[in-house]
């Protein structure tokens, strides 16, 4: 499965890790991984450490979900430093917690 | 498997399949017409190849039982003819046959049958045979059906991305950027692939430039450069600001696409005056300053979030200002440059762009060697072929001289100083749903045309709404915008009560004077609050603030001072008096790189 989910102990938060590519392809089974919680629920951590490549329908699929976490954070983590780039181009670090 | 007796139930009528009968021998005709009606089959008849023939244009069968020795035309010049004429119809031929030589037969299918059988006749193989034949006849027709299909919905998309790709042509408008200064390269087709390259001169003489690129591909995300390439120029034509353009390109898009659509963009506005750059960039990859007298290469990163995202409360007024001299040069790009491919998977990359561009070798071959290194980069790529680049040269004279033309074409833009008087009052209903700073900022364009002072009385005017707004009348805490984690309460706290503002005023007053040489604008604005903290008052007139105010004094009120000749608070703190002087010949005056925030 290129997107795994995991539940944090006290339910309040996901991780989405990503592996692979972050493209377009992973748009059904990224959607998926969130669209079963009920919206502005949960906060949220992304975990891109396998994702190997990220292009811009990924930032979209990024800024939809922050949409639907609403008032609660969603936070991307361990980027590699091809990743790491496009979303500082984007400045996505004035979106979501870069970690 | 198929038996004489299910296939006897045939129904005969209109829809049974209908078969030519082609034998010069009257028996074997009346023996096969037997047997094809006892199964169903309607039945017509031809006594020779020539027959044949014409009978296939008249009676339409769907299929044909073929003998192959007849007068005036035999079986095989006859199928030839029937195969030429039918086409795509299809119609399968099966000769029956009383010839039984290897040679004979073979024939029957090089000369274009579909099947033979021999005398005498086995009923139950010929039905089968048959049966098969009309099968693959369906199948066949289907399969052309949909081939055709495809066709018509093939030529009729290319026929939809024509006119769209006109439409988009003259929308696109970049005449301005038809300068021996300039040159830039963006694919023919790529109004399809999202890029976006628009130039436009200002009132003022000024160039502006945007450089885009929409998410995704196709004309899905190509759309929103329609209302971006229609904002760009209306407001270029009014004088606009490249920042005030890229606002209100983000507000639309934003209220236009759906989540997860943007546009990344660099708005550039190039004073026909200094030759300095203002940029607002969001999202783009990092621009290349190559300097003319070292050949050394500086990037200046996009500072901003892309347009679109998010409406007015994600929109960073702020800018960077890129000093040039003359043989300077700039380079925008879109990301299909740097991540062009080549054959192994290889992305082109920043650092080779920088080679091509650094460095001593001829400047003026710079553009041409980049877009061929490029070409040669990518050879037989040319799939990804999305990349846009644009390579301006700093030339003051040139600006100069075609800034004059655009002055002289756009009319007079300068206007003699008159007597004049505006107020404007903002109830609560008003304040909630209208924002008066760029319509007070247009009128002052209007009246008075002074462009060069677009960003600074801009900047007065937005600071002192603000405070009137903010603090006055929603009674915001200014200390709350100090630390990150409240900076977004902030927002939420002062959306929150503007929603639920019931009542409360801001009354903004502007009074224009002329001078000797020039005029003064006098900018007055109240509101309905109770004052302000005199404390923080003190701090921003004595010019030291405390470093946790610095925020407050570095937004507010030490800036107003920067750019007001006068600025008076009368007591309680709800009126502000604000005065701002210009000159006939200001084209002196200072770049604007000062009211950087």
């Amino acid at each position: 499965m290129p997107v795994t989910t995991t539940l944090s102990a006290d339910q309040k938060e996901k991780t989405i890790a990503i592996d692979g590519r972050f493209d377009f392809t992973a748009h059904q089974d990224f959607i998926k991984a969130y669209k079963s919680d009920p919206k502005g629920e949960k906060a949220y951590v992304v975990d891109l450490r396998n994702a190997d490549y990220m292009d811009s329908s990924a930032m979209g699929m990024l800024l939809q979900l922050r949409e639907y976490a609403a008032q609660h954070r969603v936070a991307l983590k361990n980027a590699n430093d091809t990743v790491m780039e496009v979303l500082r181009i984007a400045n996505f670090g004035k979106l979501f917690q870069v970690q | 498997m198929q038996t004489a007796e299910n296939v006897i139930q045939y129904p005969l009528d209109k829809t049974s399949p209908k078969v030519l009968v082609v034998d010069d021998s009257r028996t074997n005709r009346r023996i096969l017409k037997t047997i094809l009606k006892e199964h169903g089959y309607r039945v017509a008849t031809a006594r020779n190849g020539h027959e044949a023939v014409e009978a296939v244009a008249v009676a339409h069968p769907d299929i044909v039982l073929m003998d192959i020795n007849m007068p005036l035309m035999n079986g095989y010049e006859a199928v030839r003819r029937i195969k030429h004429i039918t086409g795509k119809r299809v119609i399968p031929v099966m000769f029956v046959t009383s010839l039984t030589d290897d040679a004979s037969l073979a024939t029957c299918l090089d000369a274009g049958g579909d099947d033979f059988v021999t005398f005498p006749i086995n009923e139950t193989i010929l039905m089968a045979r048959m049966q098969a034949l009309l099968r693959n006849r369906a199948r066949a027709r289907r399969l052309i059906e949909q081939e055709q299909q495809l066709s018509r919905y093939e030529d009729m998309v290319a026929r939809e991305q024509e006119v769209a790709t006109s439409i988009f042509r003259a929308v696109m408008k970049r005449d301005d950027l038809d300068a021996e200064n300039i040159h830039y390269s963006i694919s023919p087709m790529a109004v399809f692939n999202g890029d976006l390259l628009l130039g436009a001169r200002t009132p003022n003489g000024d160039l502006q430039i945007l450089l885009g690129d929409f998410t995704g591909h196709g004309l899905g995300a190509s759309i929103g450069s329609l209302p971006t390439s229609e904002i760009f120029h209306a407001m270029a034509a009014k004088g606009f600001g490249i920042v005030d353009i890229m606002a209100e390109i983000n507000r639309r898009l934003h209220s236009l696409m759906p989540t997860g659509m943007f546009l990344v963009a660099a708005g550039v506005e190039i004073s026909a005056r200094t030759g300095s750059a203002m940029v607002w960039a969001g999202g783009v990859p990092d621009i290349l300053v190559r300097r003319f007298d070292t050949g050394c290469i500086e990037l200046l990163a996009a500072r901003h979030l892309p347009l679109g995202i998010g409406g007015d409360e994600l929109f960073e007024r702020s800018f960077d200002m890129l000093a040039l001299e003359p043989g300077d040069r700039l380079y925008l790009l879109t990301d299909g440059v740097t991540e062009a491919e080549n054959a192994d998977g290889e992305m082109f990359g920043v650092e080779r762009l920088k080679q091509n561009i650094g460095g001593q070798a001829d400047p003026d071959g710079i553009f041409d060697r980049v877009m061929t290194d490029l070409e040669t980069f990518r050879a037989g790529h040319a799939q990804n072929d999305d990349a846009t680049l644009l390579e301006y040269i700093c030339n003051p004279g040139l600006e100069h001289r075609i800034a004059q033309r655009s002055r002289v074409g756009a009319g007079a833009h300068r206007r003699i100083s008159t007597e004049w008087h505006i107020d404007m009052h903002l109830d609560a209903d008003a304040l909630r749903d209208f924002d008066p700073r760029p319509v007070i900022t247009q009128l002052v364009m209007d009246v008075q045309g002074l462009y060069n002072h677009r960003e600074r009385l801009f900047t007065i005017l937005a600071e002192l709404f603000s405070n009137a707004l903010d603090h006055g009348v929603l009674g915001l805490d200014s200390a709350m915008k100090h630390s990150s984690e409240s900076f977004s309460d902030y927002y939420r706290l002062r959306a929150e009560r503007l929603a639920a503002l019931a009542d409360g005023w801001v009354t903004i007053s502007l009074n224009h004077q002329p001078s000797m040489d020039g005029g003064q604008l006098s900018i007055q604005i109240s509101d309905s609050g109770p004052g302000f903290d005199p404390a923080v008052l003190t701090q921003a007139t004595d010019g030291a603030c405390h470093e946790n105010a610095e925020l407050f004094c570095g937004r507010g009120f030490s800036l107003l001072r920067r750019l007001c000749d006068n600025l008076i608070v009368h007591p309680p703190g709800n009126l502000i008096e604000a005065a701002y002087s210009w000159r006939y010949d200001t084209d002196d005056s200072p770049t604007g790189a000062e009211i950087c925030q």
